[in-house]
């Protein structure tokens, strides 16, 4: 993009901006919530409105932050009923979601897992496939919210405030995998163990059990903010209301980078090829699971999954 | 590949992008932590491929591993993500039944269960699935099953 098409982008989103931000009211907790006034015209609606939005769409995005270790000095203050919930809080050595069935985490942690992030656009929608959980959310430009159900990703709603695009997201489904905060976690000890092709970082490992999940309130929503802080980084400003988990909002920040065919990093170990081209994420079969009503793995027994397989075939 | 010393100059970020590339081209999340598997228990298994699940979030072969009386045990390992795999150059037909393998896997925690996850799995044409550790762990000696 052009210096001078950079400015008739910036003087367009300005311009969108000022739209909606009379067409923007105050929900609980200070969360923006769309009016009824009239969206026509705003950034995100027209075919040509691709030329002149922020480019979020060449490559992909990998995330630079963590949801656990990322998050671990945000210390939010929980409600009452919430503080006695973490208080007999029993770490978990996995994640909650990694069960059978392949289900996805939901938002907001699919936006935060280590797969890529794919943006694309058609007038008045933003797709992100989250390669992470092998499917794409969408994001209805311009729009009203109007009627929801629950759901892994929640009923999302977006618009340009300048270079940002903030989107909103409510209703979502109560199996979702929901991060209260992060506690102390378990020794590392109890949760290293060994992922595919060998040995994993025993920090990052580790880390995954100091997430404290929990149920979120019906009410639960969030506002995400997204802008390049330069062409290569994207910056996504997470803010998750929920009253009944904190008295206040849970803001956290997470950095991606820019990942092209040939992206090259000092810190890429030799033999990784990053295409940043989206792949088919599906899962099928989930050999090895996590139950953490118990905090134990379960994998399949071979002479049974032998037998399956056979019957596939 | 990278030390204790230089994972704490390295910092979280930069292991959940090394931990994230680990799992492949483009990388999905590790959907679970490897914790069913032992890092310190490691062994080499010798046998025949019975079946394969090429599937993800992991994909899965399945040995029979002769005992030294000549029976054969059924042993199921933990290999990567299809997406790994593929873009080694892999397909299915690489491991159909009866092809001779060698692995080197960290056994389950739990000695009852016949299962393990592969650092290493070598064809009969020489080629080989993994290899170094590819994160800050250090290498356990693997003695024959």
């Amino acid at each position: 993009m052009t210096h001078r098409s950079r400015k008739a982008v910036s003087i367009a989103a300005l311009l969108a901006g000022s739209i909606f931000s009379s067409a923007y009211g105050q929900a609980v907790n200070g969360a923006p919530t769309l009016s009824r006034a009239s969206t026509a015209g705003a950034l995100g609606s027209t075919w040509a409105d691709a030329e002149k939005m922020p480019d979020l769409f060449t490559g992909m995005w990998l995330t630079f932050s963590g949801f656990v270790v990322g998050d671990r000095k945000l210390n939010v203050p929980y409600t009452a009923k919430a503080q006695k919930y973490v208080d007999a809080y029993k770490p978990t050595r996995d994640i909650p979601y990694a069960q059978d069935g392949c289900r996805s985490p939901g938002l907001p942690v699919a936006m935060r897992l280590g797969g890529g992030l794919k943006f694309t656009y058609a007038p008045g929608l933003l797709s992100i496939y989250m390669q992470s959980v092998g499917n794409p959310r969408f994001i209805r430009m311009n729009h009203q919210q109007g009627e929801t159900s629950p759901k892994y990703y929640g009923t999302s709603v977006g618009h340009f405030e300048g270079d940002t695009l903030v989107v909103e997201t409510k209703d979502f489904s109560s199996d979702i995998a929901f991060q209260y905060g992060v506690g102390k976690g378990l020794p590392p000890s109890d949760t290293v163990g060994t992922v595919g092709l060998g040995p994993p970082p025993t920090a990052l490992l580790s880390s995954l059990s100091a997430a404290i999940w929990g149920p979120h309130g019906d009410d639960m929503h969030m506002v995400e903010r997204m802008r390049l802080t330069d062409p290569q980084t994207l910056e996504i400003k997470t803010t998750i209301y929920d009253d009944t988990v904190w008295t206040k909002p849970y803001a956290s920040t997470s950095i991606y980078k820019r990942i092209q065919k040939g992206t090259k990093a000092a810190w890429l170990p030799p033999g990784i090829k990053l295409t940043g081209e989206p792949e088919e994420w599906m899962c099928t079969l989930a050999i090895t699971t996590f139950d953490p009503k118990t905090n134990s793995y379960t994998d399949k027994d071979p002479e049974d999954m032998v037998k399956l397989l056979d019957k596939e075939q | 590949m990278f030390n204790a010393s230089s994972r704490a100059k390295l910092g979280w970020a930069t292991l959940s992008w090394l931990a994230a590339a680990s799992l492949g081209v483009l990388p999905a999340s590790a959907h679970h932590s490897g914790g069913a598997f032992d890092p310190n228990k490691c062994f080499v298994f010798k046998g025949t491929v019975r079946q394969l699940a090429w599937a993800n979030p992991h994909s899965w072969i399945y040995l029979l591993v002769p005992r030294p009386d000549g029976s054969t045990e059924l042993w199921g390992f933990e290999i990567g993500t299809i997406d790994t795999l593929a873009s080694e150059g892999f397909r299915p037909s690489d491991f159909s039944r009866g092809t001779k393998v060698t692995v080197a896997a960290h056994a389950n925690r739990d000695p009852g269960k016949h299962t393990g996850s592969s650092s290493r799995l070598v064809l009969p044409n020489g080629r080989v699935i993994g290899g170094a550790p590819a994160g800050g762990g250090q290498p356990v000696s693997c003695p024959n099953y």
